[in-house]
């Protein structure tokens, strides 16, 4: 194996994120919703027999689809910071929030329609302070009291890690140890004293907790690009991801979601990915769904939704559900055309440089070559 | 369409196997310790700390149980696959029975006087025997008996193994031929032997029931070995492991012949991952020679370890205390393991391979010329 010799893993990272977006579609629009309109497709009653409840994969693989794409954003901030520094690492957040904010968005135009979407609490009837509260992430740390997309804590987790990266970014060539030894340290002891905490402590710890999942990403680029050996990743590998299996033991928000397991899965599975198709350039297909990755995660709860409570009291959940899943990926398109590809370009100006800096849907390759090279 | 593909394309060396076997025999070891614990009513700092920490949090089964049987058997199938493929059929079936059986049998006939005595507690059954229960354990046929007494309980996965052995010396020629057809009989095999003896009553349908449960974790190994070597495509090898992995969770479904706690197809997942991330691994620790002296001593040690350790803590630990008992108990176990090793298997499979090799040198026979039919043959 040369896997130290060639460390690209374009394709090992676009089908990480590309799976963990299917996962995700998955699970809220062709498993939970359908279940919760009372119309369950029987491949769903059949996967979850065979694979779900044996594999202890919870939530239809939707957490397990989260870990992945975390992981794999973990990774993708660690090559950043070592290619291009403090820029580099910040060109992430043009990557990871746009489509979360134009998400955010259809989510608020969607409920003052009377759509339903996938926010907290459910159905929520969402003005303009709840829309700008949620585009400030407020609603994760229990600022606020509406969230129009649930899932916004994966990028509340990925801002506060590509924040703590760019932080650290200039010890990075020094010690390449240090950033994820303290980033390490700042978890184990944010998550340590919050056990008893409430209000915004409390979901702020939460959110320093699901970077851990973001670390282990970073960890795996560590150990791929020869900046640490592969016994130290392997022992804060295990430390991440006990930090963790801690929470779940004493957070009463983790218990009984089998967390631990789905990091466990995600961490394996992504690093057999990065073995095995390092070396290899994505394909078109997979390349397609990575870029969309976060719009279709993102947009699943809006407009899949929306779709799905329209259309399955007027055909059959057979033809709704894959109705939901196209009307999802076209407002995705939308998404990337219209947000995440001037984004991209965006950040690339903001680094100083053509070829690379920021991230942008299209130059993964160069910065994880670029990354390691320096 | 799968294509023949007589000769492996890639490597087919695994680095890391050696150490898989090292994690395994201390994943069983751990586990027969941790259960005699439990057995005598006693608790165990190291097996309470790592159930809360590593078991519960992957929800496993407590102490870890299944996790080096499962980590064998996906072993078994690795590195028999590799072999298969040189050997005849014969030559397979016999190699196979010199690595095994001996050992067996004198790690039989010591537990025999054991057991006896009362020093050792059968694995099944009860205590004491006969010579004719000691030959049926010799040759693993009391497992197919009823009532029966099985002296060493963990032998109970050589009758797993013993099975993927005879289907992998018949199925040899198919192997060399089309790689993915085995594994793909193999899963057809299993899946109407479970549907024919899941509601049977005997314990021979017991046994072959167990057999045709187990299988899988073997037929797993060898799509990885197959893969691996490039004997196979990767997808086709995730299909052929897949569905093999789903008739382990068909079995469980079953409960009759996986009975143990509800997380056995996830404890197989999660091994399995831990294979494919390891097998390839080629740094010190998998390279270090004590990794490869230890590989070497799994399969003596599998079979000692239980009437080494019980009899030793049974005596000890109510006189001397944890540690002391712990301490002796675990040197007794590895003196055991070296004995077999070194005064038993190593040397039987030694003489057998130079009787081979000196077979193969010895000159061919000369056969007395038939002018006439050669000369027919060739007209």
């Amino acid at each position: 194996m040369s896997d130290r010799a060639s460390p690209r893993a374009p394709l090992s990272l676009d089908m990480a994120r590309g799976l963990g977006a299917c996962l995700v579609l998955y699970s809220y629009v062709v498993a939970l919703r359908p279940d919760e309109l009372g119309s369950q497709l029987t491949v769903v009653g059949t996967v979850r027999a065979w694979l779900n409840r044996p594999l202890g994969i919870g939530e239809d693989f939707g957490f397990f689809g989260l870990a992945l794409l975390l992981v794999a954003g973990g990774y993708l901030a660690a090559a950043a910071a070592a290619e291009s520094g403090v820029r580099g690492v910040l060109g992430r957040l043009l990557a990871v929030y746009p489509p979360f904010a134009f998400a955010v968005t259809v989510a608020a135009l969607l409920s003052q329609l009377g759509a339903p979407t996938l926010s907290v609490p459910r159905d929520a009837e969402a003005g303009l302070s709840d829309w700008l509260a949620s585009l400030a992430l407020l609603g994760n740390v229990r600022a606020s009291s509406v969230v129009l997309l649930e899932l916004s804590w994966i990028t509340a987790a990925e801002v506060l890690f590509v924040l703590c990266t760019a932080l650290l970014a200039p010890v990075l060539r020094r010690a390449p140890w240090a950033p994820v030894v303290v980033k390490l340290l700042v978890v184990a002891v944010v998550v340590a004293s919050g056990t008893e905490a409430s209000g915004v402590h409390r979901g702020l710890t939460l959110v320093v907790l699901y970077t851990s999942f973001l670390l282990v990403g970073e960890l795996a680029w560590a150990v791929r690009a020869g900046r640490l050996p592969t016994w130290a990743g392997v022992l804060l590998g295990c430390s991440s991801w006990l930090c963790l299996a801690w929470a779940e033991r004493k957070y009463r928000e983790l218990f009984g979601w089998w967390n631990a397991l789905a990091l466990f899965y995600a961490a394996i599975v992504f690093v057999l990915m990065v073995r095995f198709w390092g070396g290899r350039r994505s394909g078109r297909a997979t390349g397609w769904l990575a870029d969309r990755a976060y719009a279709l995660v993102f947009l699943q709860g809006t407009v899949g939704w929306a779709v799905l409570d329209l259309l399955h009291r007027l055909v059959p959940v057979e033809l709704a559900v894959p109705l939901a899943l196209l009307s999802t990926v076209g407002v995705a398109e939308i998404s990337h055309w219209l947000v995440e590809r001037p984004a991209g370009r965006l950040a690339r100006r903001l680094s100083g440089s053509t070829s690379g800096g920021g991230w942008t849907p299209d130059d993964d390759d160069t910065v994880v070559l670029r990354a390691v090279r320096t | 369409m799968i294509t023949p593909s007589p000769a492996p394309a890639k490597s087919a060396y695994l680095p890391g196997v050696p150490l898989l076997r090292v994690l395994g025999a201390t994943a069983v070891v751990y586990t027969h310790l941790a259960s005699w614990y439990t057995a005598r009513g006693r608790a165990w700092t190291v097996a309470d700390l790592l159930n809360v920490s590593l078991v519960e949090s992957l929800h496993l089964i407590k102490d870890l149980e299944v996790v080096g049987v499962s980590l064998f058997l996906l072993v078994t199938g690795l590195v028999v696959t590799q072999a298969a493929t040189k050997e005849t059929p014969g030559q397979f079936g016999a190699r196979r029975a010199v690595r095994i059986l001996p050992a067996l049998w004198v790690a039989v006939a010591v537990a025999f006087p054991l057991v006896n005595s009362g020093l050792l507690r059968p694995g099944e059954g009860t205590g004491p025997v006969g010579p004719l229960t000691l030959l049926s354990n010799m040759t693993l046929v009391e497992f197919f008996l009823s009532p029966h007494v099985i002296l060493i309980g963990s032998t109970w996965t050589l009758v797993v193994q013993v099975a993927f052995y005879a289907f992998t010396a018949l199925t040899i020629p198919i192997l060399r031929r089309w790689p993915w057809l085995v594994p793909a009989l193999g899963a057809t095999v299993c899946s109407v032997v479970l549907s024919l003896v899941w509601d049977a009553r005997g314990m021979a349908y017991e046994w072959i029931g167990v057999i045709a449960a187990y299988m899988p974790m073997i037929f797993i190994g060898q799509v990885v070995a197959l893969a691996r070597s490039g004997r196979m495509p990767t997808w086709a090898a995730a299909a052929l492991g897949t569905g093999h992995f789903l008739l382990f969770v068909k079995a469980d479904m079953i409960g009759r012949y996986v009975a143990i706690g509800d997380a056995r197809p996830r404890t197989l997942f999660v091994v399995v991952l831990v294979v494919l991330v390891t097998m390839n691994a080629n740094g010190r620790l998998a390279s270090h020679p004590a990794t490869s002296t230890l590989a070497a001593r799994t399969y003596s040690l599998y079979l000692v370890h239980q009437m080494a350790l019980y009899p030793v803590l049974d005596a000890l630990f109510p006189v001397w205390g944890e540690l002391p008992a712990l301490a002796v108990g675990l040197a007794v176990t590895v003196v055991a393991t070296e004995v077999v090793h070194r005064f038993v298997e190593a040397p039987v499979v030694r003489r057998y391979r130079d009787w081979e090799k000196r077979r193969r040198q010895r000159p061919a026979p000369r056969h007395r010329r038939a002018p006439e039919s050669r000369g027919l043959a060739r007209s």
